[in-house]
């Protein structure tokens, strides 16, 4: 029987899908009787999702346009 | 334009054209993530030089780029052998400097252990779990504070970490082209992610809690 640590120890694993059908079989069942690991992997997505959604930190074109010209032209 | 170029086939096109504007589009998205990938490797010092020679050999193999791989993935490689090559020139002395590096980002302590422990009791249940008020991605990304305090603190990870993370959560590059693109085993790719992911949550939990960084 999991417990909860177990959850948030592997929750990387569920997110990603690379759980075997058994451990798979045995979150499910769990996230079915436990609301606050339900919530700490609702909280888990939503962490990836906003920070997949940040402004990216980028160059700004002046910069990448020098390192271009760097690049290809000395 | 997308932050993620290899969603986008014309893009890519143009590239494989070496299209100079384009490049420089691909030099602005990526470099600062390359330029910290290559620190994990050669030691910051040399970094921007090897991405920058990393650069070069994109350039000219870029109208040979098929697309097999992804965008991401084929620049990492590029950069990563472009490392190599600069270790065997330059070793023992910078292979000792970029051991000492990641050993540095290895012992740096991260605090996630015991955040992590502190969250159970001794039955391997929850203590209370923080509710999060602010409960889209929409919403959370109108707090720039938060979004200063997140980069802040994802900044602090060992640069190999960083690359992992940034790699499967911005990429959403496959767990097994990680490690090969990175030279790590399977383990420690998801050890390394798993401890990012939690430093994420950790921040987003004293966040919601406290309204501070």
């Amino acid at each position: 029987m999991l417990k909860c640590r177990d959850i948030a120890k592997h929750s990387s694993e569920y997110v990603d899908k690379t759980l075997t059908l058994r451990q798979r079989l045995a979150f499910a069942f769990h996230l079915l009787i436990c609301g606050k690991c339900r919530e700490f992997i609702r909280q888990l997505r939503l962490a990836l999702a906003l920070y997949a959604r940040m402004p990216a930190k980028e160059l700004s074109q002046a910069e990448a346009e020098a390192v271009v010209k760097r690049v290809l032209e000395e | 334009m997308s932050t993620k170029p290899e969603l986008d086939p014309a893009f890519i096109a143009r590239l494989v054209q070496q299209s100079r504007p384009d490049f420089c589009r691909l030099v602005q998205l990526f470099h600062r993530r390359l330029v910290g990938f290559a620190g994990s490797m050669v030691g910051i010092d040399s970094a921007e030089d090897v991405v920058q020679e990393a650069w070069l050999s994109a350039w000219k193999a870029l109208p040979n780029f098929e697309g097999r791989a992804a965008l991401t993935t084929w620049l990492y490689t590029i950069v990563r052998n472009a490392c190599i090559h600069r270790l065997r020139k330059d070793k023992p002395h910078k292979q000792t400097e970029a051991a000492e590096t990641e050993m540095d980002g290895e012992l740096a302590a991260d605090g996630i252990d015991q955040w992590f422990e502190q969250s159970f009791h001794d039955d391997g249940h929850w203590q209370e779990r923080p509710t999060w008020h602010i409960n889209s991605p929409e919403a959370l990304l109108e707090e720039a504070q938060l979004q200063r305090c997140i980069e802040h603190h994802i900044g602090k990870l060992q640069p190999m970490q960083k690359a992992v993370f940034e790699l499967r959560d911005l990429d959403h590059v496959e767990l097994d082209d990680i490690c090969n693109m990175l030279k790590l085993t399977s383990s420690n790719v998801r050890v390394l992610l798993h401890r990012a992911r939690l430093k994420l949550q950790q921040v987003l939990d004293h966040y919601q809690l406290t309204g501070e960084c």
